[in-house]
């Protein structure tokens, strides 16, 4: 093959037909497979029916609430996240290992237990429920009760992304901005940030595409009232318990097509952040 | 500007000392070589000069108003890091404005203020032409000539540098050298300059602060510290030194004969010939090493010891230095101590 296109380059590296095998095998099985099915399923019927059931009112609520509250949550993860990744990696003070290990929680726990959990102290007679009650917010069975939860399970999404990235970054920047003069507000902003961002924007990413399919801590949480409080894939559950299998594929396929979009851009934008920071 | 450190103590656990009782004051305008091996504690002494570290005892006092407690963001002192710690997403102009730009608001300058204190600083570093590069795009000399300028552009007191010569290759190494010694000459900011390499410190700096295991040897000229060890340790690391074992002290040093301990650097053995006063020994073998020649000796007791003779005195010595001659030896200068450690 003289210049021509070669599939393989051969390399020093042993067994790439197995890996590549296995790897391939792996996406194909494990991804796209189940992704095509839903698609096949979801093109079984009628355009109109599918328009009907995937832009329904009730259906448009359920993304407006699903997408907005993990956009919300994910915005104000990265930025919770991000100083508490910091203060993680760059201070040292007693119970530092307690509190690294607690992050992980939202991780482990049943999001059913986080439900239940998140339900007990947002509710009306809860410890969180009491301090908002006089400023007049409701959190518990309300769009804010939704917002909550997700808050609750992408913080660690942004904080292990950032540790790793934070403690590679070289303390001799930050020491290097103290000498110039510079303070440690205007340190963290001016050097930390831009070094960090591209991993911030990955944790917002990460923390977001799991906000939008979360399930079992939120309906606990949210009331579940349609049109108000009825999150994306609360809803695909109640159109299958109502054996509406083409409205729940129509439903899923919207929330896939929007998961992916939004994640294209956090590609693009974490590129273009990484471009900018070395070239 | 002058910087004095009165006992500074550190320590990293309740046994490892860093640095254990330093003593030393700077003079105005001079260029100090700080130098030991790892370990020695010389860097963690530039990072308490600059606030870096904080002791654990002892004053440090600039310019006669103590510092101790100020923060490295008070004190006003340059420094430039070994890996130079450039801000990769700046470009090299935003790097050197770095310290203008995190001024206070009441001391904050113009952007033509900025540029007219930045550009001349490239300058000075002969870096003008790469002022819109990011420091990925630099090699490693121009980074440091770029971290140079931005420690310059704040107007710092004194300026520090950790080993500013590490992680460069021998040519650029040296060229660097020179450069750095003659803007020291022309900018006249008084400089203290970590390194292990004691050929770097004896010919860059005005004096040199020779510290082991977190104290201070010695602080003194090239010349002084050289030529007048005050201890063996000064002694054995800025070149080679010979302990001279008692049995051939008398030969070897015949003018102080005993007492405490004698060192002898290679090129102060003197080749007598044969049968004649000195230590009898044999020319093993003899290697180039630049401008001079070495050559390896063996003793009457099997023992090798090593001498050197300038390259010019060699061709004279010919004939007795051919491996398997028998040459007496001598030293022409020894170096005291009261007591070997």
């Amino acid at each position: 093959m003289s210049g021509g296109f070669t599939f393989h380059r051969p390399t020093a590296v042993p067994a790439f037909g197995p890996a590549f095998g296995i790897a391939m095998l792996g996406t194909g099985l494990l991804v796209l497979l189940p992704l095509a099915a839903l698609l096949l399923r979801a093109a079984g019927q009628s355009f109109d029916s599918f328009v009907d059931a995937a832009f329904s009112p009730r259906a448009m609520a359920a993304y407006r609430l699903s997408f907005g509250a993990s956009l919300l949550a994910a915005g104000v993860n990265a930025v919770v996240g991000t100083v508490l990744a910091w203060v993680l990696v760059r201070y040292r003070f007693p119970f530092r290992r307690i509190v690294d290990a607690l992050i992980d929680l939202p991780f482990a726990l049943p999001t059913a237990v986080a439900g239940v959990a998140l339900t007990t102290i947002a509710a009306p007679d809860g410890i969180l429920g009491r301090i908002a009650e006089p400023f007049g917010i409701k959190l518990a069975f309300t769009p804010f009760g939704v917002f909550l939860a997700l808050l609750f399970i992408g913080l660690p999404f942004v904080v292990r992304t950032l540790q790793p990235v934070l403690q590679d970054l070289e303390p001799e920047l930050e020491e290097a901005a103290a000498l110039l003069g510079a303070g440690r507000a205007s340190t963290f902003l001016r050097v930390v940030l831009p070094a960090i961002a591209p991993a911030a924007a990955t944790g917002f990413a990460l923390a977001f595409a799991r906000s939008v399919g979360e399930y079992g801590s939120v309906i606990f949480i949210a009331g579940n009232m349609p049109m108000v409080s009825e999150i994306a894939p609360l809803l695909i559950v109640v159109q299958l318990e109502q054996f509406q299998y083409g409205a729940a594929t129509a439903i899923a396929t919207v929330l896939l097509g929007a998961s992916l979009a939004v994640l294209l851009v956090c590609v693009v934008l974490q590129r273009r952040l990484e471009r900018d920071r070395v070239a | 500007m002058a910087i004095r450190i009165e006992g500074a103590v550190k320590r990293y656990g309740p046994k490892v000392a860093a640095i254990d009782g330093v003593t030393l004051e700077t003079r105005p305008g001079e260029l100090l070589a700080l130098l030991g091996p790892s370990g020695s504690g010389k860097t963690t002494l530039l990072r308490a000069i600059a606030g870096l570290e904080f002791l654990d005892a002892g004053r440090i006092l600039i310019d006669g108003d103590d510092a101790t407690a100020l923060t490295a963001r008070e004190r006003r002192i340059g420094f430039v890091f070994q890996n130079y710690a450039l801000f990769r997403h700046l470009s090299v102009f935003e790097n050197v404005a770095f310290g203008l730009r995190a001024r206070p608001r009441r001391l904050r300058l113009t952007e033509a203020e900025i540029r007219d204190r930045v550009l001349p600083l490239l300058r000075t570093v002969q870096m003008e032409e790469y002022a819109e590069r990011k420091p990925a795009a630099l090699s490693g000399g121009q980074r440091q000539r770029v971290a140079l300028a931005r420690a310059l552009a704040i107007e710092p007191r004194l300026l520090l540098l950790d080993e500013p010569f590490g992680a460069l290759d021998a040519k650029v190494r040296r060229e660097l050298r020179r450069w750095l010694r003659e803007l020291h000459d022309r900018l006249g900011l008084s400089t203290v300059f970590v390194t292990h390499d004691q050929e770097e410190a004896l010919e860059l700096a005005d004096r040199v602060a020779i510290l082991n295991q977190g104290r201070l040897e010695q602080l003194g000229t090239p010349h002084e510290v050289y030529d007048s060890p005050a201890t063996p340790f000064v002694a054995e690391f800025l070149g080679d030194a010979l302990r001279v074992p008692p049995r051939l002290r008398r030969a070897l040093v015949p003018d102080r004969p005993h007492g405490g301990l004698a060192m002898v650097r290679p090129h102060d053995i003197e080749l007598l010939p044969p049968g004649g006063p000195g230590v009898p020994a044999i020319v093993r073998r003899t290697a180039s090493r630049g401008g001079a020649l070495l050559v390896e000796l063996e003793l009457e007791d099997g023992n090798r010891i090593e001498a050197e003779i300038a390259r010019g005195d060699a061709h004279e010595a010919e004939g007795r230095i051919a491996p398997g001659t028998r040459v007496g030896l001598r030293a022409r200068i020894a170096h005291l101590f009261d007591d070997a450690p």
